[in-house]
């Protein structure tokens, strides 16, 4: 009986930016360092299972010219693994160009990069396994190459290695790259497919004679990628003769966990007791978290005071945290609705405004204006957001 | 709403709690002294206004704690008659802060309005400010400041210091920055073509090398096999060796060597032998030939040399004959053609003799004649242009005199007539001026004596009166002979008076007269002068004088012009000439040139067309020249030709006779194949080597006949060494236990084959060895893999030496690429990565939008507020000043009031009392559209009740105590009122009023 171990894991998107979560470019650094670090722990872990070779579906990088450094980063940690080899074929994010680190840099003789264009195979000097992978070019979107694996008929264990997308399979929210359907590729002698593109880990089995898994991004990016994030490793027995068996695990390996969570701002609860509230609803340990925060209740004047001391005092505490005003507005707050002053009257203008407005913003910055005015009248500090200074 | 019940522990001491109900909308709340009064009404107030009581609903029960007197519970109730089901609240002593806004609408306080200094102004502005928020500090306008002093912090356009000014700046240099790292990376990408060429080659190399690496092991492998066999077969080779005869070494170098030493000596003795015999027969052989020769006689030798210098003499001059006649034919040839070049040459070129005896000589004549008619017209043509010049300079020069003075018909006699009339004109006004002058003396002389006449004539008539009144008075006669005297002088003087008054009179006229002929005279010469004074003006000439030497200039230079214009016509006649001669003179010079076909193109062409005619006449003349000199050359060398013949055939004929006479002289000597050579040279030349072999041979016999006698000689000694060494032999073949030398060498053979055997075998393993380079054989099977070795395997030397220069090459190619990766980075290297500067540019466009988002609800906010203050400003203010009147009657006072919060200006407040001004203070009118303002601004479901802090700390109430009740109990009508106050006089008025009153 022989048994194969290969560690598959695809869409790490190392060097992405975060500018879409709004955070400079230190907060963004330290994300970055974190896919880093699950991209170490992974290497780590095929070298101590150990892992008679990697396979990395595609998107190892955010883009098609990461930066030098990362690069470097990468070579390194694949060296450093040497002598298990490591096969990539890159996917719709870095695909195989002129100008991307897999036709320009010098990668370590352990790694294999499966080029565009056809499919190319690469025979185990020992182990009866036979690889087989295509890469990307970042032109062809049409996937057509899911139809073209021929696979020998054999006694050697066939493993198919591409980035695209399973039709059946395909999220709402994850672009349609490369689409095919688990039939296109599907073989009697083809033991599993080893996909990349979805950042969810994805059985695309089906009614398929092999195997196709996604294993998802190994460290989310965004709040669509909440929870725990994983690679897999599969176990292949094979006796010789007959299909052999593929065996796959799910392993956790997320650095900072991305989730989402709703907290009601209250008069009478403070910034310290929210946050006390909010670390004690994480599952684990509040550095490694980033948490969205929904801050719901009505846009009385001390809602706003405790979010912005809720950023302030939690930014320490959890690896990224965001806190979204989702106050409503009140229309009538005491003591304006039991008045006729010119601000009562201004406040009933007001609030018609707010409860007219077209939309939510709208309504917002309406409710945001009266808060100005109020604050005006009692001589209160306006807000002001030049101490928050973004790039600090 | 309105407080229903008020709980407090009591002041006694047992803890008991008492509560009070306050159903009634006017309250009355007498406390024991001004603090608790002042506690109660600032601790209900703050009840009120607490933010939690705001976001509850009522019923509510509030619990506090009333500084020096314990908790203090309130409940609050939308009707008097509310549900008993309350929700509880507590209130901490420090924890809540009132809300300000509306504050001054919640709670009256009666001691604010009692200040010194509470003024008219004063009022209206904290009218203002109620209106505005409900609290006499905070109005709307000075929010409006507030918000415009965020919107001036947060960022105007304009302001360049600002969050938002330095975040745009700082967004548009990281735009910048942003641009500049993507266009290094473009810069870069023009390395990747080399980067990926370079990487393909290492990894080509570091294929190449493995392979190769394979190759090595198996090769290595394929060694070790091979050197494995041929140990094994060397090891049953010695065995086999060793168990035949061996030899020590010595003694098979010391047998060899006595063999060697007696084969040397057996070899030499035979050796000598046969030189011996080889030296006789030589000999023999030799005295044979040498005995064949005959004597020769003494003459012979002179003879044959003399006549072998004659045939010599005579071969040499035929020799040089033929060489000569030679050397004639081919110059004879060479002329030939020569000539027949020469002729050809001269047939090509055109026959110059028909132009002219003298071509040269008539072709510069022709050129210079066009050259010299040319330079004429030139001259004709540049004299012309002189002339034409000079006139225009002329022309130029003169056109301003002729201007001024073309206009003047005869400038001479204008100017004598001019000069006349100027000196007859000065003539006459300097007589009229003299003239006037002296009649203007004598008139001033005139008019100077008229007043000493008058004054005469009054004085004699003054006298004469005298003289009048001292006769009438006297009467006395002779006074007036005096008198009559006196009336003569009077008479007298009066008419000199009057001549002298007519005198001035004449002279006045005749003044008058003169002047106005010297006038007419200015006038007349100004019109008469006028010609000759513009003529001097538009010349800018001061003087006459000057005028007329600038005419004389102009004359001369029309002189000159007419002058000139006449030798133009003439130059320009001239010149046609000169121009009409040139054709011809072309046509002629073209028609000669026709002729040795160097026809001129243009008149330009000439003189390079008679050039190439006269260079071309050179030729011809030089040509001819040479045909002649050809043509004797060619007789000279036919005549020399005709004597080298007959020289030649006269020495021919002489050299047979010495040939015969030579050979028999020959034969006379011994050499008898002398008729094998026909030539008498060749003969005569194996003559002499005849007789040098001859030479020879006897020398030789000499020589040989000496070394017989040393071999002779050395042949018994060589005998006596070879016995001494076959004996030696013997010995040690004895000794050695071998019967023959055979034997011996055999069994050193053998010894030494199995010494060779043992080398190699080490050999063998050395080299074993030497090829596993000192590792173990599993590494190199596991080196080859699954490598098989070639056919044609090269051995691991080659493959050694292939590895090596794949990593050189290997090496180069990734020095190569790691300097062009380097050059990449560092280009990049300045430039911070894309995806942190795309993060940095969205948090600051976050971070805009926010402060956008300020200043655009500040600007929004400050808008509508000011809507709103112009809109309820104008509204509440007539209304409150309405309702303050009505409240001010209710409080004893007959008075308007005008409240102008007009929020452009600065808010006022008029009052017209009717009645009692004294009552009518700042601090009544105050209270009444404070109470007009709690009346008016509060109001609908829910409205909170007012509290009234009448504590007085002693001053006086501003109204009378029951009428402020009054007002207070009319107030009541619309929200419950709460007074609180400590003032017995108010007490009174409360009980005499009969409002609802609890006591503290």
């Amino acid at each position: 009986m022989k048994r194969i171990r290969i560690l598959h894991t695809a869409d790490i998107h190392l060097d992405s930016s975060f500018s879409t979560l709004g955070v400079n470019a230190r907060a963004g650094a330290e994300l970055r360092a974190a896919q880093r670090r699950v991209f170490d722990s992974i290497l780590e872990r095929a070298r101590d299972w150990p892992a008679d070779m990697v396979l990395i579906a595609g998107d190892l990088f955010d883009a098609g010219e990461p930066c030098d450094a990362t690069v470097a980063f990468v070579m390194e940690a694949l060296e450093r693994l040497a002598p298990i080899p490591v096969f990539i074929a890159p996917g719709d994010h870095d695909p195989y160009s002129t100008y991307s680190p897999y036709a320009l840099a010098l990668w370590p003789g352990n790694v294999t990069i499966f080029k565009p264009g056809g499919w190319q195979r690469w025979e185990h000097p020992v182990h009866p396994l036979v690889i087989h992978g295509i890469g990307c070019d970042g032109v062809n979107t049409s996937g057509e190459w899911f139809h073209e694996l021929h696979v020998d008929t054999d006694d050697r264990v066939h493993i198919a290695l591409a980035h695209g997308a399973e039709r059946t399979h395909q999220p709402p929210y994850d672009d349609s790259f490369a689409p095919f359907d688990a039939a296109d590729i599907a073989q009697d002698n083809l033991s599993y497919v080893a996909l990349g593109h979805f950042h969810d880990p994805v059985d695309a089995t089906g009614d398929a004679t092999s195997v196709m898994r996604y294993p998802g991004t190994p460290q989310g990016r965004n709040f669509l990628e909440q929870g725990d994030r994983s690679f897999l490793e599969l176990v292949i027995e094979h006796n010789g003769v007959g299909k052999p068996t593929v065996q796959a695990t799910a392993i956790s390996c997320a650095d900072i966990v991305f989730e989402r969570c709703v907290c009601r701002i209250s008069a009478d609860q403070g910034a310290p007791a929210i946050l006390d509230d909010l670390l004690a609803r994480m599952s684990g340990d509040a550095s490694h978290r980033a948490v969205q925060v929904q801050a719901t209740g009505t846009t009385l004047p001390p809602a706003y005071e405790v979010i912005e001391a809720l950023r302030a005092e939690a930014r320490p505490h959890f690896g990224y945290i965001e806190i979204i005003d989702a106050l409503e507005p009140m229309l009538n707050p005491p003591p304006l609705s039991t008045q006729h002053t010119c601000l009562s009257k201004l406040n009933k203008a007001m609030a018609e405004r707010i409860a007219d407005a077209s939309d939510k913003d709208e309504a917002a910055f309406e409710a945001y204006a009266r808060d100005l005015v109020v604050k005006a009248c009692r001589s209160l500090m306006l807000p002001t957001h030049d101490a928050a200074e973004p790039l600090s | 709403m309105i407080i229903q019940t008020l709980t407090y522990k009591t002041q006694n001491g047992d803890g008991e709690t008492a509560t009070h109900s306050l159903g009634g909308m006017a309250h009355a709340l007498h406390c024991a002294d001004v603090n608790a009064a002042r506690n109660l009404s600032r601790l209900l107030h703050r009840i009120l206004a607490a933010r939690a009581v705001y976001n509850a609903s009522p019923p509510i029960q509030i619990a506090t704690e009333m500084p020096g007197c314990g908790a203090l519970t309130a409940t609050l109730a939308a009707e008097p008659d509310d549900a008993q089901h309350h929700y509880s609240l507590s209130l901490a002593a420090d924890d809540e802060t009132p809300e300000p806004i509306g504050a001054d609408l919640l709670l009256l306080s009666l001691h604010e309005m009692l200040e010194e200094d509470y003024d008219y102004a004063r009022i209206a502005r904290e009218m203002a400010a109620i209106v505005d928020t409900g609290n006499s500090q905070h109005d709307l306008i000075a929010a409006l400041a507030r918000l415009d002093a965020f919107t001036a912090r947060v960022g105007r356009d304009s302001d360049g210091n600002t969050p938002l000014a330095r975040a745009r700046v700082r967004l548009a240099s990281l735009k910048k920055e942003y641009e500049a790292a993507e266009s290094a990376l473009r810069q870069v990408r023009e390395h990747a073509r080399s980067l990926e060429t370079l990487r393909d080659q290492v990894d080509a190399c570091r294929h190449e090398y493995d392979q190769t690496e394979r190759r090595l092991g198996a090769s290595v492998l394929g060694q070790l096999a091979d050197s494995l066999e041929r140990l094994e077969a060397l090891e049953r080779d010695i065995e086999a060796a060793r168990s035949g005869k061996c030899l020590d070494s010595d003694e098979a170098a010391a047998i060899q060597r006595a063999e060697t030493q007696t084969e040397t000596a057996r070899l030499q003795v035979e050796r000598t032998r046969e030189e011996l015999r080889a030296i006789t027969e030589e000999i023999e052989a030799l005295r044979g030939v040498i005995a064949n020769r005959t004597e020769m006689s003494d003459g012979a030798p002179e003879e044959m040399e003399q006549l072998q210098r004659h045939i010599q003499s005579g071969q040499g001059r035929i020799t040089e004959f033929n060489a000569r006649l030679d050397e004639v034919n081919n110059q004879i040839g060479t002329l030939d053609a020569q000539i027949a070049e020469a002729q050809e040459q001269l047939t090509a070129l055109p026959d110059f003799s028909r132009i002219a005896p003298n071509p040269t000589d008539w072709l510069n004549q022709l050129a210079r004649s066009f050259k010299t008619a040319l330079g004429v017209r030139d001259a004709e043509e540049e004299t012309r242009d002189a002339l034409r010049e000079e006139l225009a300079n002329l022309r130029v020069e003169i056109a301003g005199d002729a201007a001024i003075f073309e206009s003047s018909a005869n400038f001479a006699e204008e100017l004598l007539a001019h000069q006349n009339a100027r000196q007859h004109w000065e003539t006459r006004s300097t007589q009229i001026g003299e003239e006037i002058r002296q009649k203007r003396s004598q008139h001033d002389e005139q008019v100077a004596s008229m007043p000493g006449l008058f004054l005469l004539s009054l004085g004699c008539a003054l006298f004469l009166s005298l003289l009048l009144g001292a006769y009438v008075g006297l009467q006395k006669a002779p006074i007036l002979i005096p008198a009559f005297l006196m009336l003569l002088s009077i008479l007298y003087f009066l008419t000199q008076l009057l001549l002298t008054r007519a005198r001035v009179m004449r002279l006045a006229r005749s003044i008058d007269k003169c002047q106005s002929e010297l006038d007419m005279m200015g006038s007349g010469e100004q019109g008469e002068v006028s010609q000759i004074d513009r003529l001097m003006t538009r010349a800018d000439c001061g003087t006459a004088r000057e005028l007329e030497a600038r005419y004389d200039r102009y004359r001369e230079l029309r002189a000159k012009i007419e002058e000139l214009e006449t030798r133009f016509a003439q130059q320009e006649e001239h010149l046609r000439e000169s121009e009409e001669r040139i054709p011809k003179l072309f046509e002629r010079v073209r028609s000669t040139l026709e002729q040795v076909e160097e026809p001129p193109e243009d008149e330009d062409d000439i003189e390079n067309a008679v050039g190439r005619a006269i260079a071309k006449y050179q030729v011809y003349r030089e040509t001819k020249r040479r045909l002649a000199d050809l043509r004797n050359q060619h007789q000279g060398l036919l005549g020399r030709r005709r004597f080298l013949e007959r020289e030649l055939a006269t020495t021919r004929e002489s050299l047979p006779e010495t040939e015969k006479q030579l050979r028999e002289i020959m034969r006379n000597n011994g050499f008898a194949d002398e008729g094998d050579y026909r030539d008498i040279n060749a003969a005569l030349t194996a003559y002499y080597r005849y007789l040098d072999a001859i030479e020879e041979n006897t020398g030789r016999v000499n020589t040989l006949t000496r070394t017989l006698q040393s071999l002779e000689a050395r042949l018994p000694e060589e005998e006596a060494a070879l016995a001494t060494f076959t004996s030696t032999l013997e010995a040690l073949l004895a000794h050695a236990q071998f019967d023959s030398p055979d034997e011996a060498r055999a069994a050193a053979a053998n010894t030494m084959a199995l010494r060779d055997m043992e080398r190699e075998k080490a050999t063998i393993e050395q080299q074993q060895e030497s090829v596993l380079q000192g590792r173990p054989v599993q590494v190199w099977h596991k080196l080859a893999g699954d490598a098989v070795i070639d056919d044609d395997d090269r051995g691991p030397e080659h493959y050694a030496r292939e590895l090596e220069a794949i990593r050189q090459q290997r090496e180069d190619a990734l020095q190569q690429y790691r300097a062009l990766f380097q050059k990449r980075q560092q280009a990049l290297a300045a430039h911070k990565p894309l995806c942190e500067i795309a993060e940095d540019m969205a948090a600051l466009e976050q971070h805009i939008a926010t402060l956008r988002r300020d200043v655009s609800a500040a600007a929004h906010a400050g808008a509508l507020t000011e809507e709103s203050l112009r809109t309820w400003r104008a509204r509440h203010s007539s209304a409150i000043a309405e309702r303050a009147s009505e409240i001010l009657a209710v409080l004893g006072i007959d008075a308007r009031m005008r409240l102008d919060l007009d929020p452009n200006d600065a808010p006022s407040l008029e009052a017209a009392v009717e009645n009692d001004h004294a009552a009518a203070t700042p601090a009544v009118l105050s209270l009444a559209l404070r109470f007009a303002a709690a009346e008016m601004l509060v109001g609908g479901d829910g409205a909170p009740p007012l509290i009234v802090d009448a504590t007085l700390q002693g001053a006086p109430l501003p109204a009378p105590p029951e009428k402020f009740v009054a007002a207070i109990k009319e107030i009541a009508t619309s929200r419950q009122v709460l007074l609180v106050f400590e003032d017995d006089a108010i007490a009174d008025a409360v009980s005499k009023l009969e409002m609802q009153k609890t006591s503290f």
